[in-house]
């Protein structure tokens, strides 16, 4: 018998050199797609919109169309829609609240279109807007919404273009409270938005179910201990707060944030039985009884109580209320401005900015739109527009200057936890 | 076999290389974050530490903790507990009903987290299936409130997620205590409980120990609970983390609180871990890995 040591056959590999060969190629493997990953990620933010301190001017925007010749209306209706441009077709990709395309508006669905305009649109909500603004990616916007709490914070950031009366003529009909209020107005003829729906914030509660409500102050009746609920949000129920002791939530000042807001809130503390994660789980909660009255309510749960089979009221409390005011924004980067162009033009004209209105309970800023919203919303709010409504709401605003007069969204955030957190 | 070192590295580097890339990366970005003051989604100035001063010396989050933790210990103790009772009668149970409730526990699982603490909600709520038959029954002539929306409802909530996950857990601990070594201490003049105690409960002290700390953590950090059906008074960490990064854009304090949050965590496994042995509820180290 043979003292040699047994010999593994040529080619052929064996276990060690087998697991050997299949470490590395998982390992190598891993490691490069670990690297493609990041690679691939690291789409760097617009270089064209530079980020301003809040001091500096926003951007201009491109306004010219790009022969400089007279627009001539094309096929699409580029003209129609965007006076200084030739055409409006293309791609474009708008982030905003859900329904604001008005994927259930006859008249929106035809203008997307008529002007020709393939529409890639991503719900985001008010919250996480900011955040999408800052990430990679955000260069493929054209448009978006914005709420007039986050306009002034926004256009510091340089990612609103100016847009001018050439560009949306009906923003010249806008009422005048509107029209050269500075959340919006740059100068003269010059926006940084189009503020195209408007609503009041109040109070919901369901018809027969309990005494009509009137205030803020009425909730905190004793018989109520225990049955209100609210969306959990500080900007929301700081303004509600500042609005009950009849301050203006768009001018809170640290001494009245910390001082009668702050006293309000902690008396309707023991009030309070659910905050709500969002604006529709409130109605949910009111209409399954788990509360009977909501703040932060809405004139969309009207249509929408209906629909559960419930009568919701909305009430403009005695004190006074705050509103919103949602705008569309055109980034200065816009890959098919012309095509934001039209979809602003589009929400200004009231052929097609009354029915989309309506399908969200808002109204516009002008009489001609407000004239062609449908009666049963219009109905809901005041006849005089520009004296009982803007007139009188007020308007949040968001700050984040802590070296600023007005308390910042950080200080509200900071009170809001501090009654939500309160014994 | 064994194999060498060099082979172990290699086999153990996919892992390693995605461990690092997303986990402990991500952690270590956390962590600048939060050494920063933040305007809205935006670092300011220099590093600092006063994320972490303002959340270790403001009483309100004092008061969060409390909440927290008044949600989280009960959770555990009762998931805990509940899922060893479980996972104890579906292993040493004599009934044939055992491997009926081995499928329950398990479907349990299966359906989505968030509908499953949406469903509480319903059952508990005013116009709820339990407020229906106690009004049914004419043993109350309004809604019970504190059903829903109170630290109790969050606490029923989790205690419903967290218990099946728990009892799969001993299912797979105690199915590896060998019969003979209960059988052998019967013989030795331990009762029942003695047994327990003394046998079985250390033999799966681990998983014990695994279970109580892994259901803590989730229950203390979990927000979605106590947003649905916690109410007013159950503000815990998780929701002001949430706030920090999605409503108000401080990733710096979001961050510091999630890191404390990360400390405390480890602080409590120590003190569990120390404790049980303590009580002798965990085996005996033997010097084997």
């Amino acid at each position: 018998m043979s003292n040699r040591p047994l010999q593994r056959p040529d080619g052929v590999i064996s276990r060690r050199h087998f697991l050997y060969i299949a470490g590395g190629t998982v390992a190598v493997t891993a490691g490069a797609s670990v690297l493609a990953a990041c690679g691939a990620s690291a789409t760097p933010t617009p270089t064209t919109a530079p980020t301003s301190s809040p001091t500096t001017a926003p951007t201009t925007a491109p306004t010219a169309a790009p022969t400089g010749a007279a627009p001539t209306p094309t096929a699409a209706g580029g003209a129609k829609w965007a006076p200084t441009c030739e055409t409006t077709e293309g791609k474009m990709a708008l982030y905003s609240w859900a329904g604001y395309e008005g994927p259930e508006v006859p008249e929106m669905q035809a203008f997307w279109k008529e002007a020709g305009i393939s529409l890639d649109f991503k719900e985001v909500s008010a919250v996480n807007m900011v955040t999408f603004m800052k990430a990679p990616g955000a260069e493929n916007w054209d448009a978006f919404t914005v709420n007039q709490g986050d306009n002034n914070y926004y256009n510091a950031q340089g990612i609103m273009s100016e847009i001018t009366i050439d560009e949306v003529p009906n923003l010249a009909k806008m009422y005048p409270l509107v029209k050269d209020n500075s959340i919006w107005k740059i100068r003269d003829g010059v926006y940084n938005a189009i503020p195209w729906t408007i609503g009041p914030l109040g109070i919901n509660y369901i018809k027969g179910k309990i005494e009509d409500i009137k205030s803020y102050n009425q909730v905190l009746d004793a018989k109520f201990r225990n049955r209100v609920g609210c969306f959990d949000d500080p900007l929301n129920m700081i303004s509600t707060g500042a609005c009950a002791v009849e301050l203006d939530p768009g001018k809170l000042t640290r001494d009245e944030l910390n001082g009668p807001v702050k006293d309000w809130l902690m008396k309707l503390k023991p009030q309070l039985k659910v905050l709500s994660p969002s604006l529709g789980d409130q109605l949910t909660l009111l209409v399954q009884g788990d509360v009977d009255i909501q703040l932060v309510g809405l004139l969309w749960n009207i249509p929408q109580g209906k629909e559960q089979g419930v009568d919701c009221v909305f009430v403009y409390p005695e004190e006074g209320t705050y509103g919103f005011v949602d705008s569309v924004a055109i980034t200065p980067w816009a890959p098919n401005r012309c095509a934001a162009l039209a979809y602003a033009n589009a929400v200004m004209t009231p052929q097609t900015a009354g029915p989309l209105n309506a399908s969200i309970m808002g109204i516009g800023p002008t009489d001609e739109i407000n004239a062609a919203v449908d009666p049963a919303v219009r109905d809901l709010y005041p006849k005089d527009i520009e004296k009982d409504f803007f007139g009188a709401m007020k308007w949040n605003v968001s700050y984040y200057d802590p070296a600023g007069p007005y308390a910042t969204i950080e200080e509200w955030n900071k009170v809001w936890n501090d009654v939500k957190t309160a014994g | 076999m064994r194999i060498g070192r060099r082979l172990e590295a290699l086999l153990i580097s996919p892992l390693l290389v995605a461990m690092l890339g997303f986990i402990v990366f991500p952690v270590l970005v956390l962590f600048g974050y939060s050494l920063f003051a933040w305007l809205y989604v935006q670092p300011q100035g220099d590093p600092t530490l006063n994320n972490y001063i303002q959340v270790l010396t403001d009483p309100l989050y004092r008061t969060i903790a409390v909440n927290t933790l008044l949600i989280g210990i009960p959770t555990a103790a009762l998931s805990v507990a509940g899922g060893y009772v479980l996972a104890y009668y579906i292993v040493f149970g004599g009934s044939t009903w055992r491997g009926i409730v081995l499928v329950l526990v398990v479907t349990a699982l299966m359906a989505s987290f968030l509908v499953r603490i949406y469903a509480w909600r319903t059952l508990l709520g005013a116009t709820g299936v339990v407020n229906s038959i106690l009004a049914g029954l004419g043993l109350v002539d309004r809604p019970v409130e504190f059903f829903a929306f109170s630290k109790l409802a969050a606490v029923i909530a989790e205690v419903s997620v967290f218990l099946p996950l728990a009892a799969l857990t001993f299912f797979a601990a105690l199915s590896g205590v060998s019969p003979d070594l209960r059988g052998a201490a019967r013989d030795l003049g331990a009762s029942r409980l003695q047994a327990l105690r003394r046998i079985t409960i250390p033999l799966t002290g681990p998983a014990i120990l695994a279970s109580t700390a892994l259901i803590f953590f989730l229950s203390a950090g979990d927000f979605i609970t106590p947003v649905f059906v916690g109410g007013v008074e159950s503000v815990t960490v998780g929701i002001v983390i949430a706030n920090a990064f999605g409503v108000i854009g401080n990733f710096g304090m979001g961050a510091a609180l999630s890191f404390l949050v990360l400390l405390a965590f480890v602080l409590v496994y120590a003190g569990l871990r120390a404790g049980m042995r303590a009580g002798n509820f965990l085996p005996e180290r033997t010097g084997q890995p």
